[in-house]
């Protein structure tokens, strides 16, 4: 555990170091600093760059030159330890040259920097694979024999393997049952595992946080509630569905007011909510219903959906009470579509009422619901729909027909038609 | 002579700094980069838990446009057909195919006529027949006159019927999870208007019936340059762009879109062979003019594979073609050019592809030119010119090297350490003549472009990814 840093540690400082070896020239240090770092790196990159690294020339300015050219008038080169150099040698004044070969330079020490991390990286990551199944081979026996009542003793854990641990817990609990279960939390209990989570969950890494989470909505643990309840409200994706799902584990009156808190801060997948929802038991319904009647008209429609979405005939009420004078399309369409499932011959007068609404959404859902609640004498309501604008809305209708009246109907219904959407419509749902 | 001289000094010095704003950009990008696929690991090690996976995601409509597909059809859409997700349709669109695309899906899928009421939302050529298949009912097949590719996708939005739509290239492999993880941001955030994923290169790869069994590195040199290519390209090129919200391209191999929102800003162009970069550039331009929240994302996991080609006439065809769609989208919608209000897409990302996409090849190849002057001519820096080609030998390498990296730190897609050394060999080799022809075809494309030629589909020489792409690679040494 402790290895893998470090080595990534010195991968870093030889980075470092290549870059600040490489800084020199570009910062102003001139040519010669360079060369008494690097000599031979100096050399084997650029041969030719040796031969320019002299005292200026007067007059040169910045304008390019040939080697050759400057070779021909240059002085002779003083020695290392002349007293020219020793007083500091004069620096060439070519900066064009000078910032390429600092920028070869420093372009060079990143390639062999970056070379060497990645090796490292991937060590690093076959090394902790190995332990990973080195652990497993270890622990996998243990578990599974105390899973079948086997006293085996558990061996001893290292520090850097408990999160494996917990990870290789979690595994195995997602495939037993019953007596199984009561085996699992007797491990838990003898590693302390309410403490090694509870810790986690407050200060461990994002992956090591959500592990944690599982661990203290497998054990139900109490004390887990405040500090869960604190991720919820973090409102981020992952992280606080899962506290939400752990907490409606330990304690579906908490779980519920996470998740009420969570639907009015976020619009999140409803299928997952929904998921979590069905798991914190009764209640749900009536936790939605109560959220429901704080938010005014037009912000309803999330919390329709989810209402919708629970198959709880118990929201039956709830929505037709918030149809009753509602305005929003959206929630109208939303209470529609929950009514057609859910409700019974009751909800026909509704459906036919919004078959002729301005919004097509609205149209579409009130044909849609029409087709699960009408009777077959709302035949002759539903046929003009057929020759709508809307092409969901033709769709939807022809549906409908096709449940109310059979395909004897619908396919009299195209031979009597005229409409060429009507019949294409008509036609299609018959071969579906 | 002495303003000449002055002229290609100030070339050099535009050379140089060209290099080093490009640095800063490439390092600002791979540090965004960095950061996305840091977050994406974080949960990657631990099992997504199932009720992320409900059932109750939004369903999604699979367009496959495909022209003259016969050899790889079938196999993708069994692969697509495969994929886990709980509600989605597939929609074949075959575009006036002049092989047997259409009777080997017959074939296949036992495809017979269904009555389509077709909901003709985008301008498209006519359909010829709607197909459904009698094994597989969530697949539908559209058979339309021929209009390339952007009109074919076109037609099969007006077929589908979710309020999603991924479109897919008839050549690409899927992994199983693709669709479920590219519709993430779509549910954590719902101004998602479209969701763009990391293709791969499934050349030495080892497929069965349109799956991906190993990944592995292919034979072709070729082949390999073009794995670092798409490193470089999905991972620095597009991934870093999402979080600031200034992503240009959603590759039309793989993207998932918000369907009424691509309606809304008129589907696909015909006109235009970079359609999939241009629709991602308008709907840019279209949301933000008509004040409309938007984020247009990407997912950084290998999603989709694709068959890159392994001989020189193709790739030249496709690296033409790209340069030139990437210059069609540019100045089709150069409205976007800081444009009023600022936003990272129009002020940012549109004037870094202006300099660092469009002009690169152009610069390069000017500094080509400079350099075999400067080596040739008498009376001019020699070394300096050589420095300068070291220079940009290096960036390339540097560049390549970094793309690696990340790969090895995020999905370590490929898992033998000889594979890792070939990569970074391929990585220095590339730059020794590959670049230069890549280069010299971009001009082609930049060129053409100019000439105002117009485009159709590409046409791909393939080894087709129904069978073994090349020989199974040997078990990962140890």
């Amino acid at each position: 555990m402790h290895r893998l840093p470090v080595r990534l540690r010195g991968a870093l400082l030889a980075f470092l170091a290549g870059l600040l070896m490489q800084w020199g020239p570009l910062c102003g240090a001139g040519e010669s600093d360079v060369l008494l770092l690097k000599p031979s790196l100096d050399l084997a990159l650029v041969p030719a760059a040796r031969a320019e690294i002299q005292p200026p020339i007067p007059d040169e300015g910045l304008a390019l030159r040939s080697g050759r050219e400057i070779a021909g008038r240059l002085p002779e080169r003083p020695s290392a330890d002349s007293p020219q150099a020793a007083a500091g040698a004069p620096r060439h004044p070519d900066f064009q040259f000078q910032l390429l070969t600092g920028f070869a330079l420093f372009l060079f020490a990143t390639i062999v920097a970056l070379l060497i991390t990645s090796l490292v990286a991937r060590w690093s990551r076959e090394t902790a694979e190995g332990r990973e199944a080195r652990f497993r081979k270890r622990w996998e026996p243990v578990l599974y024999g105390r899973m079948a009542g086997d006293p085996v003793l558990l061996p001893p854990l290292a520090r850097n393997e408990r999160v494996l641990l917990l990870k290789l817990w979690l595994h195995v609990l997602g495939y037993v049952r019953d007596e199984a279960i009561d085996a699992m939390a007797d491990v838990a209990k003898e590693l302390e595992f309410s403490r090694l989570a509870l810790h986690l969950l407050e200060s461990g890494a994002p992956q090591e946080r959500l592990i944690a989470m599982r661990v203290v909505a497998a054990l139900r643990l109490k004390e887990a509630i405040a500090p869960l309840q604190e991720k919820v409200e973090q409102a981020r994706p992952h992280s606080s569905l899962e506290a939400a799902n752990a907490l409606l584990q330990i304690s579906p009156e908490h779980g519920f007011a996470a998740l009420r808190k969570l639907l009015t801060l976020v619009d999140w997948a409803p299928g997952a909510l929904v998921a979590m929802l069905k798991t914190g038991g009764q209640g749900a319904t009536g936790m939605l219903a109560d959220l429901l009647a704080t938010l005014p008209q037009g912000a309803g429609a999330p919390v329709l959906r989810l209402l919708a979405l629970l198959d709880d005939y118990a929201a039956v009420p709830v929505l037709r009470e918030r149809l009753r004078g509602n305005a929003d399309d959206q929630e109208i369409s939303v209470i529609l579509h929950a009514l057609g499932k859910l409700g019974g011959a009751a909800e026909r007068t509704a459906a036919i009422e919004f078959l002729d609404h301005p919004g097509w959404l609205v149209r579409m859902q009130a044909a849609s619901a029409l087709g699960e609640v009408g009777l077959p004498e709302d035949w002759e309501r539903l046929r003009p729909l057929l020759e709508d604008s809307h092409w969901w809305v033709r769709y939807r209708a022809a549906q409908s027909l096709l449940k109310l009246g059979g395909p004897d109907a619908v396919r009299r219904a195209r031979a009597e038609s005229s409409d060429r959407y009507a019949i294409d419509m008509l036609h299609r749902v018959q071969a579906e | 002579m002495e303003t000449f001289q002055r002229v290609i000094e100030a070339f050099t010095w535009f050379l140089i700094a060209y290099v080093i704003v490009f640095s800063i950009g490439q390092v600002v990008i791979s540090a965004l980069t960095y950061g996305i696929v840091a977050r994406s690991m974080q949960f990657r090690s631990v099992e997504v838990a199932e009720f992320l996976l409900s059932a109750s995601e939004p369903p999604i409509s699979v367009v496959v446009p495909a022209y003259n597909e016969e050899l790889t059809i079938v196999a993708a859409v069994r692969s697509i057909l495969q994929l886990r997700y709980a509600d989605f349709e597939v929609v074949v669109v075959n575009d006036g195919s002049r092989d047997g695309t259409l009777a080997a899906l017959t074939e296949a899928f036992e495809l017979e006529v269904f009555p389509q009421a077709y909901h003709a939302r985008l301008e498209a050529r006519p359909v010829r027949g709607v197909y459904r298949s009698a094994t597989n009912p969530n697949l539908v097949v559209i058979d339309k006159e021929n209009g390339g590719k952007a009109d074919a996708i076109n037609a099969g939005i007006n077929a589908s019927r979710y309020p999603l739509f991924c479109c897919i290239d008839a050549d690409s492999i899927l992994e199983r999870d693709s669709l479920l993880r590219v519709v993430q941001p779509f549910i954590e955030d719902s101004r998602t208007v479209a969701c763009g994923g990391t293709v791969r290169l499934v050349n030495g790869g080892q497929v069965r019936q349109g799956r991906l069994l190993r990944v592995g590195m292919p034979s072709s040199w070729l082949a390999r340059f073009q794995i670092v290519e798409y490193l470089r390209g999905f991972l620095f090129g597009r991934m870093g762009w999402s979080r600031p919200n200034g992503l240009l391209i959603i590759s039309g191999a793989f993207g998932l879109m918000h369907k009424d929102s691509v309606i809304e800003c008129g589907g696909y162009r015909h006109e235009t062979i970079g359609e999939d970069m241009e629709l991602t550039v308008r709907m840019h331009r279209m949301l933000r003019k008509r004040g409309r929240p938007y984020r247009i994302s990407y997912v950084p996991e290998p999603v989709c594979w694709t068959e890159a080609p392994e001989d020189w006439k193709t790739l030249r065809n496709q690296r033409v073609r790209w340069q030139r769609g990437l210059c069609e989208s540019l100045w089709l919608n150069r409205g976007m050019l800081f444009a009023w209000p600022p936003n990272t897409a129009g002020w940012v990302a549109f004037p870094y592809f202006l300099l660092f996409e469009w002009a690169a090849p152009l610069v390069e190849f000017a500094g080509y030119l400079l350099l075999a002057w400067m080596l040739l001519a008498p009376g001019t820096a020699a070394q300096t010119a050589l420095l300068l080609l070291l220079v940009a030998v290096f960036f390339g390498v540097m560049l390549s090297t970094l793309a690696v990296l990340l790969d090895e730190l995020s999905f370590h897609v490929y898992p033998r350490r000889r594979d890792l050394l070939l990569l970074f060999a391929v990585g220095v080799l590339e730059n020794f003549g590959y670049r230069q022809i890549n280069v010299l075809w971009r001009v082609q494309g930049i060129w053409q472009w100019m000439r105002g030629k117009q485009g159709g589909w590409g046409v791909m020489q393939r080894k087709g990814i129904g069978e073994a792409v090349a020989k199974p690679p040997a078990p990962p040494s140890t």
